[in-house]
């Protein structure tokens, strides 16, 4: 750590030691205990800090709304499970289908239900489409 | 070191709404906080992140562990829409809009001051170019590492540290008067 390299991290992460480069944090930190004149170019720098900081002083909340909140744990992707029963019921009702050839007015109306459950089980998953997360 | 976001991702692609709701805990605060301080407009900041997570819900079954950690990419999807929002307006708005600071009252209680201040401190980011200001929401108001910040906006930690001096350089020209107000 030189007196360079020391000042340009001044200049670009202020005057914090917690906002230096990790990697060269502790050069810096030590570069300030050995140099007495360091510690000024530190007290600059933490001046602007200190006067961007008044831009959190606000009485403002900062975080989300409730609201926003609340809209996206709606929209969240929710697997409901598939009852156990559900396979079953639309195998039933597929065969009982098969057996009345699809004009029994009972089984065409098993046949919607399980269908609605069906759909209702993978509703979660409709949102996948096109698009690529990550890289 | 592993991705703390990862397994997250994972059970929100697998449908699981307490992952969900832990993921919008942890980084949704610091989201908004980010696209606010580059749009100025906390509706606007409401709506970028918003996008943001339900593009992640959306996506989270292609989410796949690699270079970037998933915050990395949150964030370089935040500033992705903030800068196509901020070229919409640009495009839209007069270029002066904006720059016009409210006049101070005329005998200013301590609460008027510390907004005056904030606004002022506020209009001198807005000044900034785009990039300048995201390295600094990122660095100095997120408190986000350098390799991290680099990441998200797509750049070297040289040219990110480069974003940060001419900004701070910037800020400091614009707020000298803060500054020596501080001092007195």
């Amino acid at each position: 750590m030189d007196e360079k390299r020391f000042r340009d991290i001044l200049d670009a992460y202020g005057g914090a030691p917690r906002r230096w480069p990790a990697d060269e944090r502790a050069a810096a930190e030590a570069f300030l205990r050995d140099r007495p004149e360091a510690a000024q170019w530190v007290a600059e720098a933490a001046a602007l800090d200190a006067t961007l900081d008044a831009a959190d002083a606000d009485a403002a909340p900062r975080g989300p709304s409730d609201l926003l909140v609340r809209r996206l744990l709606t929209a969240a992707p929710r697997s409901a499970p598939l009852p156990r029963f559900a396979g079953a019921a639309l195998a039933a009702a597929l065969a009982m289908g098969v057996l009345l050839g699809f004009g029994g007015v009972r089984a065409a109306e098993a046949g919607a239900e399980a269908e609605a459950l069906m759909t209702a089980s993978f509703d979660g998953l409709a949102f996948l489409d096109d698009g690529g997360l990550g890289g | 070191m592993r991705d703390p976001d990862a397994a997250l991702v994972r059970a929100i692609g697998a449908g699981d709404p307490r992952a969900a709701r832990t993921l919008v805990e942890r980084r949704l605060p610091q989201i908004t906080a980010v696209a606010r301080r580059m749009l100025g407009d906390p509706h606007e900041a409401e709506d970028v992140a918003q996008e943001v997570f339900l593009r992640v819900w959306r996506e989270a079954t292609r989410w796949r562990e690699g270079d970037a950690r998933f915050a990395t990419w949150l964030h370089r999807v935040t500033l992705n829409l903030c800068f196509d929002r901020l070229r919409r307006k640009r495009e839209t708005l007069d270029p002066d809009a904006g720059a016009d600071l409210p006049d101070p009252a005329p005998h200013p209680s301590a609460a008027l001051l510390a907004r005056e201040r904030k606004q002022r401190v506020d209009a001198a980011l807005a000044a900034l170019p785009e990039r300048q200001r995201a390295a600094i929401a990122l660095c100095h108001y997120e408190e986000m590492s350098n390799i991290e910040a680099a990441a998200a906006l797509e750049i070297s930690v040289e040219a990110l540290e480069s974003l940060l001096s001419r900004g701070r350089r910037a800020l400091r020209a614009a707020l000298a008067d803060l500054a020596a107000a501080d001092e007195r």
